[in-house]
């Protein structure tokens, strides 16, 4: 038609002088190439909402055809009725939803004709691929075989939903795709590069014909992506979509699952806040059973070849703290009756740590390392007197001045504490919202109605 | 659930609206938001909570938190998201179970379960198993997530709650919590298993999660019959007489089932009372000698099963004794045996229900110290071990009744 041959002159002048032309495209020219396109596709409207009848021979010969492609050899135009009967299995490897006859999968619009024409199209261009995928899925015994023609009449409808066949254009909108231009048949071109992965996507899946609308949902997704990064040309469209393969989707899927735990809506933050008080006490409760169990300290003496040893427990009743040397490392637990001294717990001032110490304020050459400074921690003590330690390490240096802040009603301000509270309250949070599954949370509280005009709710077991 | 209207009734107070329908919803519902309001016989409810509704109306449910499940109230609609539930047992002890794969309500039961006890770990600072199971937990919290999700085939969902099982196995064990038997990855019934299958079940349960802890992630198939529904034989044998002449005591007949190729005994022995005329020592019992051997499996059916029976006599040190008259102490002593293969059963009957009689001859030992074998050796015809009792005591018979029923 005169129409088409313009349009073929047209296309390659638009893709040449103006996608790939040397000046960036403006929104206005951007719009009108939107348009372009949407109308092109529009054209394809007409073939998508046209039923097949079953009863036009030439239409049925189009179905003949494919199968003959596929199957025959030689060219056997004249088939005999016994031949005919054979069909059928024919058609099941070819994948037809309806074997007997299998005009009936193409009567319902969309797709409509528009999904035999696409089918036919790639088993003329694209023989070799069409006979591939036919035959490496007609001689699968496992149940796990990719019906080819089910597929393609569901993957034309796909397309169709995703490139909006039959939508009006949009006022504002500026999205074209410069693959679409490349091409003079670039929709059927689409339509074979996209078949190729959804049989490719079924494999990977390792899915079975139950599993058909879990495939479609994977391939949808990963055609959008793939569009959504505008590959320039076919070519591109299938390296994007090979970097799109089925574990590359499962990957995508598991970053959007973690992040799905961030919890950030008001009712989700009101919780946690009121979730925080216990989870504190928890903590405490840790700190003061840890400050019970008791730990080893270093003396910081001036004899460094002498390692001196002291040992501190609370009491189990939270009120004395009890401490005293020890020759050696301990091996176990240290009773009670090997500590001589003790400070009762009400007589306890506060808690100092790091350069206010006493014992850090010394002129001493010990005062220079930073990581003691980091350790040291003091109970200041009536009537005036101090208990100087030296943590092992950070963690009982956040162990202990925590427990000492929590025994004299102070706030626990350690990093350690910090992080346990994190942890804990998101396992909490995490737990409290499992049945919240795939349900969306409303970012403000609904509004409450008013009281029910009758409170007599009855109830009725019959 | 779709918003069915209210059937019209009128908007007059008093009686009219007393008569309008509270709709009967019965479901769960999970909270949305939370809610707190000093509306009369509000509940408080915070989000995440999950509800049981029991009518509907104006807007407003009444229901009760499955917390507090005494406490009922009222909460607005627009605040919970309705779950599809069953309901079972209608009427006042009924039950409302979320429709979901049994797969994941066991997990999220689980995980809450587990979420006390690991809050306990932490306080107690039992580190190491603290932060593995925390590990553990937030595994099982994804996984239960992708099978809500529903979006994978069915190759890699088994794949899923298979990684679901072996995790929820690991963590029951290492908290010391009871171990769940499984059929299929899902817990199994236990008013639809038999016992014996189900003891099978935990121990091969067990077996398995010792395995993947020494040996990491192994793919070991549980069960071998995968969807087979199990059927159960039961055994019933009647001991019709007992015919032996002039021992003249009282004896005992000890009835089990014998598995040779393994060499045990695989059910109790069921203990038959005779005085020395061979009669029932209670004389109630004369038709009732007859005891139900149950829970076989086809498995069972298919082992080299035999029915022995041990004689055990009361009363003279040695049956040749020479003194005759009341002996002073009665001695338990062994008699003899016999055996009847369940071959030889089930080749004569042709219906599983049908019932027979076989005669077993009582064969006794001819060296003592063999009496601990005496029934692998009648079995193996092992014939100078063992002997018909020699003609001064006449034949013995044993008659049986038996029926295998399924």
């Amino acid at each position: 038609m005169a129409s088409t041959l313009a349009q073929k002159h047209l296309r390659s002048i638009i893709l040449n002088h103006v996608i790939r032309g040397n000046r960036p495209i403006k929104a206005e020219m951007a719009h009108q190439l939107y348009v372009l396109q949407v109308l092109t596709f529009n054209l394809l409207e007409e073939r998508m909402m046209t039923k097949m009848d079953p009863n036009d021979q030439a239409q049925r010969d189009i179905i003949f055809e494919l199968r003959r492609i596929a199957f025959d050899g030689e060219n056997d135009p004249t088939g005999t009725e016994k031949r005919k009967a054979m069909y059928t299995k024919d058609y099941k490897m070819l994948g037809f939803t309806n074997h007997v006859n299998p005009a009936m999968d193409f009567t319902q619009t969309p797709p409509g004709m528009l999904a035999l024409d696409n089918m036919l199209y790639l088993a003329k261009v694209h023989q070799d691929t069409y006979i591939r995928i036919v035959l490496e899925n007609s001689s699968r015994e496992d149940k796990h075989e990719c019906p080819f023609g089910r597929c393609a009449i569901e993957l034309t409808r796909m397309l169709c939903e995703i490139l909006q066949v039959g939508e009006l254009p949009n006022e504002g909108c500026n999205d074209y795709h410069p693959m679409f231009f490349t091409h003079d048949r670039a929709w059927e071109e689409f339509f074979c590069v996209c078949i190729q992965l959804l049989n490719k996507t079924w494999k990977e899946m390792r899915a079975t014909a139950e599993d058909f609308n879990k495939v479609m949902q994977v391939v949808r997704e990963q055609i959008t992506r793939a569009l959504a990064m505008k590959p320039s040309s076919l070519d591109q469209l299938k390296n994007k979509l090979r970097g799109l393969n089925y574990s590359e989707i499962l990957r995508l899927r598991q970053s959007e699952r973690m992040s799905q735990d961030d919890f950030q809506s008001p009712p989700i933050i009101e919780l946690r806040e009121r979730i925080q008080p216990e989870i504190l006490e928890l903590i405490k409760q840790q700190r003061l059973n840890r400050l019970c169990e008791g730990s080893c300290f270093r003396k910081l003496g001036n004899r460094r070849r002498q390692e001196k040893f002291w040992f501190c427990r609370l009491s189990l009743n939270h009120k004395v703290l009890h401490y005293g040397d020890l020759d050696e490392s301990p091996q176990g637990e240290v009773p009670f009756e090997l500590l001589s001294d003790k400070i009762p717990v009400s007589d306890i001032k506060s808690v100092v740590t790091g350069k206010e110490c006493p014992h850090m304020k010394e002129k001493s050459a010990l005062k220079q390392n930073k990581e003691v400074l980091e350790l040291a921690f003091s109970v200041l003590y009536d009537p005036d007197e101090t208990l100087n330690f030296v943590a092992p390490n950070k963690y009982e240096y956040c162990i202990w001045t925590d427990g000492l802040c929590a025994l004299l009603g102070r706030e626990m301000g350690s990093d350690l504490t910090r992080s346990d509270l994190d942890t804990l309250i998101s396992m909490e949070m995490k737990l409290r919202l499992l049945d919240l599954e795939n349900i969306t949370i409303p970012e403000a509280p609904p509004p409450v109605p008013k009281e029910p005009s009758s409170y007599n709710f009855t109830y009725n077991y019959s | 659930m779709s918003e069915e209207p209210l059937a019209p009734g009128t908007k007059q107070p008093g009686i009219m609206s007393r008569l309008l329908p509270h709709r009967q919803v019965r479901c769960r519902a999970g909270v949305i938001c939370n809610f707190r309001s000093s509306t009369c016989q509000a509940l408080v409810l915070e989000i995440g909570e999950t509800v049981q509704i029991l009518e509907k109306s104006e807007g407003w449910y009444r229901g009760f938190s499955t917390k507090k499940p005494s406490i009922k109230g009222i909460f607005p609609v627009s605040y919970v998201h309705l779950k599809k539930s069953t309901v079972t047992n209608r009427g006042l002890c009924e039950t409302v179970v979320p429709l979901e794969d049994p797969i994941i309500t066991e997990t999220t039961s689980t995980l809450q379960e587990w979420g006390v006890l690991w809050k306990q770990l932490y306080v107690k600072h039992k580190v190491d198993l603290f932060h593995k199971l925390r590990h553990v937990m937030n595994e099982l919290i994804d996984l239960r997530r992708q099978l809500i999700q529903g979006h994978l085939a069915q190759d890699q969902t088994r794949e899923i709650k298979r990684h679901i099982t072996v995790r929820l196995d690991w963590g029951n064990e290492h908290l010391g919590l009871d171990l769940v038997p499984r059929k299929e990855f899902e817990m199994v019934d236990q008013d639809q298993i038999s016992i014996s299958e189900l003891h099978k079940l935990h121990i091969s349960s067990r077996h398995c999660g010792q395995q993947s802890t020494t040996q990491g992630d192994s793919t070991r198939q549980r069960h071998g019959d995968g969807c087979r529904v199990p059927v159960s034989h039961h055994l019933f044998i009647n001991l019709k007489s007992f015919t032996y002449n002039s021992i003249s005591e009282d004896a005992d007949v000890f009835f089990s089932l014998y598995d040779t190729r393994e060499a045990k005994q695989i059910s109790e022995k069921f203990m038959v009372k005779l005085n020395k005329n061979g009669g029932p020592k209670n004389p109630e019992k004369v038709d009732r000698l007859c005891a139900l051997f149950t829970d076989l499996s086809s498995k069972d059916l298919k082992r080299d099963l035999y029915i022995v029976a041990h004689v055990i006599r009361t009363g003279r040190m040695l049956l040749n004794d020479s003194k005759k008259g009341p002996p002073h102490v009665q001695y338990r002593r062994p008699y003899g045996c016999a055996v009847l293969a369940m071959s030889d059963v089930f080749h004569t009957i042709t219906d599983l229900k049908e019932e027979k009689d076989f005669v077993l001859k009582v064969y006794t030992c001819n060296n003592e110290n063999e009496w601990h074998q005496i029934q692998e050796n009648i079995i193996r015809k092992s014939n100078t071990k063992y002997s018909a009792p020699s003609t001064n005591y006449g034949k013995y018979d044993v008659y049986t009744d038996l029926g295998p029923h399924v």
